[in-house]
């Protein structure tokens, strides 16, 4: 029997969204430092009216809906969809006051697209946008990579069962500590560190590269921030292409292989255990997807003679093969037109595929693809053996596990419902007069969380397909449960007793 | 005499002025149209845009033309001085490149790139200067200022 939810529930959910948005306000107070340093005082005001009607929000939820009680499941989920639809809204206002998005529509596709990690962008010349606007795009990734019910558990939410309930709705699904609490911590200390170090490094090679010191450390913290939460905004027209430097392109192809990596796996490495890169699942099956699939590119690029010498294909191939598979959404080509369909559907394959779960990527995941081979092979092996043989097939994650058949079943339902993801806004493409192939692409890449266009995303595109690229860009990155519980909400409001 | 000569020079100049129109591209249709363009003198217009980074044996350039940025690479020879680069608050200088596209620079390892050969400045950047917009900052006295209702009236019934 459908329930409807009752009062008691709502005034739980509104009372810690109410939490999360003030979490959210201090955040949008970020930039404001970043306009100071660089004196933009325009942009300032943006972000204090921005920051200002998060506090409004969140201070009128938490004193009106106050409560001591814990989440549920349902509740847990609901809470996780509210707050990235919320934070979208929220985000995309001084965004919108910057005046470089034709619409508020277009700010909240950008605020979703940072959000979600995605990248896929509509905003008109970026090349004047302030640093502070930058700067937000770019720490949107950031928190929205991590996670923003992460970010309020780290600092907000008691450890509690509500918690784990959170955690789970953002996608995540193993506890890398025992506590979620910790676990969420780990994740924000392994991302300051990286994004120290990576700053740094990036920043000092940016100086060798011919940029000015402090522009040099403001672009290297922003391309950390995209390239590691595998975002693939940057802050200018060109993406990587404005460089002009291939060491920036391999330093930043280590800062999306990073972001790549299970949260779980750079546990073991922080722990000292290196072997674990060897063993897990995951990185054994990133490595043949990522080989497959580049073998296909740099076929179809070879077919075609595309580009002069073998360095070349290299370079292009792998630099794009890598941030589509990684889902990052970094480019170093002017345009995809051009390039030969086989390459092309070989980029939409490795985006599809994406990284490793509980990591800053979105898609299938290659920790499902490698369970639903590794379920195939036992299905093989068992029409092979005799009957009466006995046997469990096994894998590496952390530690030794069993496969089960539930498990199986979890990841195949998963990866169909992505297919289906892809596929959806592919056919309302095609619905808006654009080719299928490109539709794709472009569909497979919101979905992903990917950020690599064809072309179609364009502030001129359809106000339809800008809302349905939103929804995939959530659901992609949520993973469905949580947007399922919020229509399963509206359902029990509509149906239930 | 003098007036036949004038009009040669009028003449000439208008030819050339015609031959740089025939050359000069959009960076749209430079991407487009790459292959067809590879190797080829063309004229690109833009505003330099960003910073110009420096190399060992030359600079690279980010001019935009209104649509897209396209890399222009400016050999040491060519002593090329940047004034103004386009960013929050600048206008970028306006120049106007005569030089090589290569759809796939095998020199600069597949970048997409104009080998400048020489440059013209068309129009000299400047410092926008920044208002700040009365409406925002109305808002934003009313937004903080209904903020802090909100937590002195929370405080007041605490207390």
């Amino acid at each position: 029997m459908l329930l409807k939810p009752t009062p008691k529930q709502i005034k739980k959910i509104l009372y810690y969204l109410g939490r999360i948005i003030i979490i959210f306000g201090f955040l949008s107070l970020l930039p404001l430092l970043v306009s100071v340093i660089f004196r933009e005082t325009e942009p300032a005001f943006d972000f204090i009216i921005g920051s200002g009607v998060c506090f409004i929000f969140g201070f009128i939820l938490v004193r009106v809906f106050k409560t001591d009680e814990e989440l549920n499941w349902i509740e847990g989920m609901l809470l996780v969809s509210l707050s990235w639809i919320v934070a979208m809204f929220l985000a995309s206002i001084p965004l919108f006051l910057s005046r470089h998005y034709h619409s508020y529509l277009d700010a909240c596709f950008e605020a979703m697209s940072g959000l979600a990690t995605t990248g896929l962008t509509l905003i008109i010349d970026l090349e004047h946008l302030s640093f502070a606007h930058n700067f937000w795009r770019h720490l949107l990734m950031f928190i929205g990579g991590q996670g923003i019910v992460i970010v309020a558990l780290s600092f907000l939410v008691r450890g509690s069962s509500g918690a784990f309930k959170m955690y789970v709705g953002e996608a995540r699904g193993e506890k890398i500590l025992p506590n979620v609490i910790s676990t969420s911590r780990f994740i924000w200390t392994v991302s300051f560190v990286y994004l120290c170090l990576g700053t740094i490094i990036l920043g000092i090679v940016g100086i060798a590269e011919g940029l000015k010191p402090l522009r040099s450390f403001f672009h290297s913290l922003c391309i950390f921030m995209a390239g590691f939460d595998t975002g693939g905004f940057s802050l200018h027209s060109q993406n990587i292409i404005y460089y002009h430097s291939i060491l920036i392109e391999i330093i930043t192809i280590s800062f999306m292989i990073l972001g790549a990596i299970n949260f779980k796996l750079h546990y073991s490495l922080w722990t000292g255990n290196f072997k674990e890169i060897f063993k897990n699942i995951e990185t054994k099956t990133f490595f043949f997807t990522v080989l497959i699939s580049f073998f296909i590119v740099i076929f179809g690029l070879a077919q075609r003679c595309f580009y002069p010498n073998l360095v070349i294909y290299f370079r292009r191939g792998f630099y794009q093969l890598i941030s589509a598979h990684t889902g990052t959404g970094f480019t170093t080509l002017y345009s995809m037109k051009g390039w030969p369909i086989l390459s092309i559907l070989g980029l939409i394959v490795a985006m599809g595929l994406g990284g490793g779960s509980c990591s800053t990527t979105g898609g299938i995941k290659v920790f499902r693809i490698g369970i639903i081979f590794k379920g195939l092979f036992q299905d093989i092996k068992r029409i092979l053996l005799p009957e009466s043989a006995v046997f469990s097939e096994k894998f590496h994650h952390t530690q030794k596990l069993i496969l089960e058949d539930t498990q199986i079943r979890v990841c195949l339902q998963i990866t169909l419902f992505y297919i289906i993801l892809y596929f959806i806004g592919a056919v309302v493409g095609v619905a808006f007069g654009y080719p299928f192939l490109e539709s794709l692409f472009e569909s497979t890449s919101a979905s992903a969380n990917v950020g690599l266009s064809c072309g179609i995303t364009q502030p001129q595109m359809p106000a339809l397909l800008k809302i349905i690229y939103i929804i995939q860009m959530c659901v992609g990155r949520l993973e469905f449960i949580s947007i399922f519980s919020i229509l399963g909400l509206l359902w029990a409001i509509l149906k239930g007793r | 005499m003098k007036k036949i000569i004038f009009f040669i020079l009028i003449f000439f100049a208008f030819i050339l002025k015609n031959v740089n129109a025939q050359n000069l591209v959009s960076s749209s249709t430079l991407i487009e149209k790459a292959e067809e363009f590879d190797g080829k003198a063309v004229v690109y217009r833009g505003e330099i845009i960003g910073e110009m980074m420096c190399r060992k044996n030359g600079c690279w350039l980010n001019v935009n033309d209104g649509n897209l940025s396209l890399g222009i690479w400016i050999p040491k020879e060519l002593n090329f001085s940047l004034r103004y680069a386009g960013g929050y608050k600048i206008e970028g200088d306006r120049i106007e490149i005569e030089g090589i596209f290569h759809y796939s620079c095998v020199e600069h390892l597949g970048e997409m790139d104009i080998h400048a050969n020489k440059i013209r400045l068309i129009k000299e950047g400047r410092l926008l200067e920044e208002k700040v917009d009365i409406k925002k900052i109305n808002s934003a006295i009313i937004i903080w200022g209904f903020l802090c209702i909100i937590l002195i009236s929370s405080k007041l019934k605490r207390a």
